[in-house]
Parts: C-alpha cells; sequence; structure tokens
C-alpha cells in the first residue's frame, strides 16, 4: 500500500532539470523491444558492411579511411530509424499523454530527445570505428599492409556524417509522429534521391541530395561543398525539424 | 501557460491505461517515470508491489492485460507520492475482485488526506468510490455536490387517481415535473414547491391522492437519469436514458 508521507520538498517541486529529462529519453531509448533489435541488426549490418573491403581487396582500396567509410555507410543503414522511433513513438505508442503531463514544457522534452540522438549517433560511430579498426587489423593480419597512421579530416568527417544522418532520421520522426510514415517517408526519400542521379537532374542533386552531400562530408570532401551541405542540411534536417518542433508544440493529446 | 515545476509530484495522472509503450516492461516504464519524477529508484518497487504487479513486472506491456496496464498506470500515477490523483475510467478492464481492489487503494489515499479526481460512465463505481460529484451532460455541470445531499434531496413523488387531472394541475400552476418509473409523476422541489402545497392543490381540484413522498435516489443512476434526460424539469416526455459514451 502506498502512502502519503510527507508533503514535497521545495526540490522536489523544482521543475525538471534538463539533465533528468537527458536521463529519462535514454532510458526510453533503450528500453524499447524494437530499438533493441533495430541496433543488433544495425551493429550486424555495419559488420557486414566491412566484410565487403575484407573480402575484395583487389576492387576497393585497402586504407583505413576506406575501411571507416563501409563502416559508417553499414551503421547508417537503421541509425536513423532507430532515432525515428524515439520520436514517433510518444505518439505512435501515445506515451505522450504521460510524457508531457510530467513536463509540459514540451520542446524541453524534444531538446532532450534531439542531444539524446546525437549521443546515440556517437555511441554508434564509437561502434563503427572500432569494428573498422578491428577489420582493418584482420586485414594486415592477412599481409595487407594498411597504414594505421591518423587521418584527422577523414576522422572528423566520418563522426559528422553519423550525426547528420542520424539527425535526418529525428528531424523525419519529429515531424511525422507516426512511425510507419516516417520510416516509409525516410526510404521513400532515398529513391527519389537514385533518381537525381541521373545527368540531367545531376546539377539539383548537388543541393538537395544527402546521397551525394553527405558522401562528401564523409569523404572529408568539405571545401568547395560547403554551401551544397548546408543547403541539403537546411532542407532535410533544419525545415522538418522546426515543423516538427511547431507541430509537437500545438498537437492535441488524445 | 508556461508551468516552471514539476506537476507530477502534486498531481499522479491515469488518463487512459492503453496509453503505455508497449515494447517496454512494466519495470522499465516506471523506471523512467521516476527519473522524469525525480524519484529514487526504490521507489519502482514500491509502486510496483503496491499494484500487485511485482511478479509481471519484467514481462512486456503488450502482453498484458487491460486491468494490468490499469495497474500500471495507476502505479505510475502514484509514483512520485503525489497528493491528488486525476484518473480516468480507472476500473475499466478490471475483474470484481481488481475493482474492489482499486476502490480501497482509493479509499486509502483519500483516508490519509489525497484527493482523488475520477471520472467515469461506471456509476455503480462511482457511488461507491465518490465523497463529491459532478455530473456533466452535453459539456454542462447538471449537479454538484455531495453524493451524500445529491441522493437525497431530489423531489418529490406524486401519484394521483386520475394522472391526467394531476399534470393538468401541476401544469396549470407552473409546477416542474417527469415522469417516475411505475406510472407516478417526479415533482422538481427546487423552486420551492413543498408536499404540503401539492397537497393543498389537489384537495382544491378534488383530486385524490395516491401517493405524495419525497423521492430518494437509492442509486446513482437514477439521479443521473432524471438529470441528463432531456425532459429533465420541463415535464413532458418519459425520459430516454442514455448513457453517453
Amino acid at each position: 500500500m502506498t502512502t502519503i508521507r510527507a508533503l514535497p520538498t521545495v526540490a522536489q517541486l523544482l521543475p525538471i532539470p534538463f539533465r533528468r529529462l537527458l536521463r529519462a529519453e535514454w532510458q526510453k531509448t533503450i528500453s524499447t523491444r524494437a530499438i533493441r533489435w533495430l541496433l543488433a541488426a544495425t551493429a550486424v549490418i555495419t559488420i557486414g558492411a566491412l566484410a565487403v573491403p575484407l573480402l575484395f581487396p583487389h576492387d576497393i582500396t585497402q586504407s583505413r579511411a576506406s575501411y571507416l567509410t563501409w563502416a559508417a555507410l553499414g551503421l547508417s543503414r537503421l541509425l536513423p530509424v532507430v532515432l525515428m522511433l524515439t520520436m514517433t513513438a510518444e505518439w505512435s505508442q501515445r506515451t505522450a499523454m504521460t510524457t508531457f503531463t510530467q513536463e509540459p514544457r514540451r520542446s524541453r522534452v524534444l531538446d532532450a530527445k534531439i542531444l539524446t540522438g546525437q549521443a546515440v549517433s556517437l555511441a554508434g560511430a564509437g561502434f563503427a570505428f572500432l569494428a573498422a579498426q578491428a577489420a582493418v587489423l584482420a586485414a594486415n593480419a592477412a599481409g595487407r599492409g594498411i597504414t594505421t597512421g591518423w587521418d584527422w579530416p577523414k576522422l572528423a568527417g566520418f563522426i559528422a556524417f553519423i550525426l547528420l544522418t542520424g539527425t535526418i532520421g529525428i528531424a523525419f520522426g519529429a515531424l511525422l509522429h507516426n512511425t510507419a510514415v516516417a520510416i516509409v517517408s525516410y526510404f521513400a526519400l532515398g529513391g527519389v534521391f537514385n533518381l537525381l542521379m541521373i545527368p540531367a537532374l545531376q546539377a539539383a542533386g548537388r543541393w538537395v541530395n544527402t546521397g551525394q552531400t553527405y558522401g562528401w562530408v564523409l569523404e572529408g570532401q568539405w571545401a568547395g561543398h560547403g554551401a551544397q551541405i548546408a543547403v541539403s542540411s537546411l532542407l532535410w534536417i533544419a525545415l522538418p525539424l522546426t515543423l516538427g518542433l511547431i507541430r509537437t508544440m500545438r498537437r492535441d493529446v488524445r | 501557460m508556461e508551468i516552471r515545476a514539476n506537476p507530477a509530484r502534486v498531481a499522479g495522472t491515469l488518463l487512459d491505461a492503453s496509453a503505455l509503450h508497449a515494447g517496454r516492461t512494466g519495470r522499465a516504464t516506471l523506471r523512467i517515470a521516476a527519473t522524469m519524477t525525480g524519484m529514487p529508484s526504490r521507489r519502482v518497487d514500491e509502486v510496483l508491489a503496491a499494484v500487485g504487479l511485482t511478479g509481471a513486472a519484467g514481462r512486456r506491456v503488450g502482453t498484458y492485460s487491460l486491468g494490468m496496464r490499469q495497474r500500471l498506470g495507476l502505479a505510475q500515477a502514484l509514483i512520485a507520492e503525489p497528493s491528488v490523483l486525476i484518473l480516468d475510467e480507472p476500473a475499466t478492464g478490471l475483474d470484481p475482485e481488481g475493482i474492489a481492489w482499486i476502490r480501497g487503494l482509493l479509499r486509502g489515499f483519500a483516508d490519509r488526506g489525497g484527493t482523488v479526481l475520477l471520472s467515469s460512465h461506471l456509476l455503480a463505481e462511482v457511488q461507491a468510490t465518490a465523497d463529491h460529484l459532478v455530473v456533466i451532460n452535453d459539456g454542462r455541470i447538471v449537479a454538484a455536490g455531495a453524493l451524500s445531499d445529491l441522493l437525497a434531496a431530489s423531489g418529490l413523488i406524486v401519484r394521483a387517481g386520475d394522472q391526467t387531472a394531476l399534470r393538468r394541475l401541476l401544469a396549470h400552476h407552473a409546477v416542474p415535473f417527469t415522469h417516475a418509473p411505475g406510472g407516478a409523476l417526479h415533482v422538481d422541489t427546487s423552486t420551492g414547491v413543498s408536499a404540503a402545497q401539492i397537497a393543498a392543490l389537489a384537495v382544491t381540484a378534488g383530486l385524490s391522492l395516491l401517493e405524495l413522498r419525497p423521492a430518494e435516489h437509492a442509486e446513482l443512476e437514477d439521479l443521473f437519469f432524471t438529470l441528463t434526460s432531456p425532459a429533465a424539469g420541463t415535464g413532458g416526455t418519459t425520459p430516454t436514458p442514455e448513457v453517453p459514451r
């Protein structure tokens, strides 16, 4: 039997500190079955992607940068979907009803979700880095002689690529609220981007196709592409995130 | 409106027992609630025990019955030791044992100084739980007060040998009435009409009264239908009971 022990202390009545929102969002992220499976699948795909440069040394450049690229591409297949789920679950699973009565200032919850998403991405980047590292060691054990010196621009590009790709997932989830719609839209967008690869549309694609612009990020080729990277990010991150924030602030919870 | 506080510490809410993440365990659900509201993690085990879910805490909510979700939702509402509980249909999906249990839990909460705000369409449930009552019909408050008062003072039951003449007489003197079950008339005394006045009117008109007594709503359901029927307070058609859902 629960008891009403005492009046709440002043500290308990104070607004929820942001670090507590962050902790709650982290717990939410790692506690659902769907996300656990997706993370497991992400790990498998990342390792599977690293098998490509390992198994085809004659077709694929044997360099540390190349292994990092394959790891990042593997990781970024499903990582955005993981982050999407952290945004849509509140609405699809209707937990918004609890969350926003506990913290009525919804924008703080959203901020916590976005930051938590970056933490998940960074953890993913760490995993992908270690997996690539292990693959390079394995390759060298097979006598490929990959130099293990540090390529800082490449490493920065690798992390930025993973963060940016994940944030697209966050933005889609924030805007669309519905898990199925968000996932389908995200992958449909990838299909549309493939169309932009045809020569007649390539000029436009260089500004909107994140498959292209974030490819430059991943390769550390910022120079000369800064504006294009920024425009595609505005379009697929800043815009949906802003609209999503507005929608989340206004939507009736039922 | 900017709310700068920790609302769940003051008022625990259970608004919809199906609004829980199906892919999370009961324990994980409560651990998140404890984090949000700043409660220590031992509180999770306390409320799990309080709602009788200790054994099922490791199972995913998706495998829970509606009654178990109600219990989990209630645990979530209780986790921050609030002094107010706001519950919407908390007995839905509970078996008779569960209903008796929640009744005892809420009673105990209220007896220890807590306030329970409960909305429900299960009138028997409300009658067994509530001290004060607000009846809302069509978006308007049609009755508010202590349950005992509302159930007590609710007009007069009048029956005459000639019901048609009685209806005509009451209508002529602008006495509001409705049709009570069993063919009698239910006179609304809120306008100040007393039993003595009705008797006097009948005597003057030469009507023999077979029944003249205070109406008592033994059941909240009767009161509810009297208050919410389209004919309430106007006389005329038989009340058509309809429980909005």
